[in-house]
Order: structure tokens, then C-alpha cells, then sequence
């Protein structure tokens, strides 16, 4: 016996093309698709096909689901969604209070960290590294000589 | 290094975003993402605050090409009012 499976609703386009599949009498099938909709709504179509000695019996279920995959509820304004790019004078205070929590200079961390005896571990280490080379290749003006 | 899905710096950091303004947004009070660059590198420095009083300071040391983008070091710090602590790192070049 052949069965076809359809997947399709009627407010949105199919995304299940038609399938066809071979089966031993008296089994059944269930076809689950989802549709998602120009607004983000996802929309899920279960079709049953019951084959028996009887005639084939359908059964179509639609439901219309509200998970994760639907546009979030913005909460944050705009402008707090957008990553910011740090000034010079945050990359200046960042140092300074690294250089005062540990007690020495940038430069002096940089050379304990590039002869692999850095004093700092964990995340400052990685930041200090990193805002040090920012400021010395970026921001700091050049030595006049 | 660890080279990521992402071709570009911007598509990765909105990725990042995204992750903290709309998948955890139930859990995330304050986000706070920052990102520095100099030569081929960026830092991507996070601090996220919890509802439930925990905060996540974490950073990624990226380096980018014209078309790829490469981690090369990150580190994650986990703290919770109780003074749990957990951390993970790994340091690049």
C-alpha cells in the first residue's frame, strides 16, 4: 500500500514537500510539520493517516505554538543593544585600576606576562594583555625622541 | 586556536549579543558587552549581571582576516552570591 504525506497549512506555504512512503497493511503514520510565517509564528500541522482494512481515515490537527523561535519582546532600548566600542578614556581608567589593584605598572605586567610570569591569572590577565596592546598600538601617543 | 562559524567580527559579536539580549533575556538583569579593537585582534569583554545576583565576567580575544575569524584566547568567570566560583580559560597567543 502507498501512502502519501502531505505537509502543508492554509495560511502559510508548505515546507514539507509530498512524500510518499511504502507500508504493510494496518500501520499507521504521522506527519508533524512546522511552518513558520512571515511574523515569526510558528505554526505546527500533525497529520495522522490511519490504513486499515478500512478506508484511509485522516486526521489533521493544527496548532499554533508560541516557542523560543518567535520574535522576543525587545526589552532593552536600542541603543543598549548595540555592542559599544570602548573610548580611549575607558581603556585609560580600565588600566589605571588594574594598575592599582596589582600594584605595578602596565608595562611591567606586559613583560612579566611575555616571559610567561605573569602575576595576574583569570580574566584580568586577559583583559590587562589586551587593553595594554590596544593602548600601546592605538591610543598612546609616540615617543618623542 | 579555534577558527568560528562567523566570517566577521560583527556577525560574531551580534551573535554574542543576541545570546544575552534575547535567548537569556529572562535570566539577564544588566549586559554589559564591549568591544576593543587594535591591529588584527579584538576583545570582546563581557559583564553580565543575573537576576539572581550572580555575574559573568568574560572575555574573547579574537583575531580576524578578510574573511574568517579565530578565537585565540578567552576566559569566563562564574560568581554567585554565595561566593561560588567557577572559572574556564584558555590562553592563546
Amino acid at each position: 500500500m502507498t501512502a502519501s504525506i502531505l505537509g502543508a497549512s492554509s495560511t502559510v506555504a508548505p515546507t514539507l514537500d509530498v512524500q510518499e512512503a511504502t507500508l504493510d497493511s494496518d500501520q499507521e503514520i504521522i506527519a508533524e510539520v512546522y511552518d513558520i510565517t512571515l511574523d515569526g509564528t510558528v505554526v505546527k500541522t500533525t497529520t495522522r493517516t490511519v490504513t486499515t482494512a478500512s478506508p484511509r481515515i485522516p486526521v489533521a490537527q493544527t496548532t499554533t505554538l508560541q516557542p523560543a523561535l518567535t520574535k522576543a519582546e525587545p526589552t532593552a532600548s536600542e541603543d543598549q543593544r548595540v555592542v559599544h566600542i570602548m573610548t580611549r578614556e575607558e581603556v585609560r581608567g580600565e588600566l589605571r585600576a588594574l594598575e592599582q589593584k596589582y600594584g605595578m605598572t602596565s608595562k611591567a605586567f606586559y613583560d612579566l606576562w611575555q616571559a610567561g610570569k605573569s602575576p595576574v591569572v583569570g580574566i584580568d590577565r586577559l583583559r590587562w594583555v589586551a587593553f595594554w596592546e590596544a593602548w600601546r598600538e592605538r591610543y598612546q601617543l609616540p615617543t618623542v625622541p | 586556536m579555534t577558527l568560528i562559524w562567523e566570517t566577521n567580527i560583527n556577525k560574531y559579536s551580534s551573535r554574542i549579543r543576541g545570546r544575552f539580549y534575547t535567548i537569556l533575556r529572562p535570566i539577564v538583569l544588566h549586559p554589559t558587552i564591549q568591544v576593543l579593537t587594535w591591529r588584527d585582534r579584538t576583545l570582546l569583554n563581557l559583564d553580565i549581571i543575573f537576576h539572581d545576583g550572580s555575574k559573568l565576567n568574560g572575555g574573547e580575544t579574537l583575531a580576524a582576516g578578510r574573511d574568517w575569524v579565530k578565537l585565540i584566547g578567552y576566559t569566563y568567570e562564574y560568581w554567585r552570591p554565595s561566593e561560588f566560583f567557577f572559572a574556564y580559560e584558555m590562553e592563546g597567543d
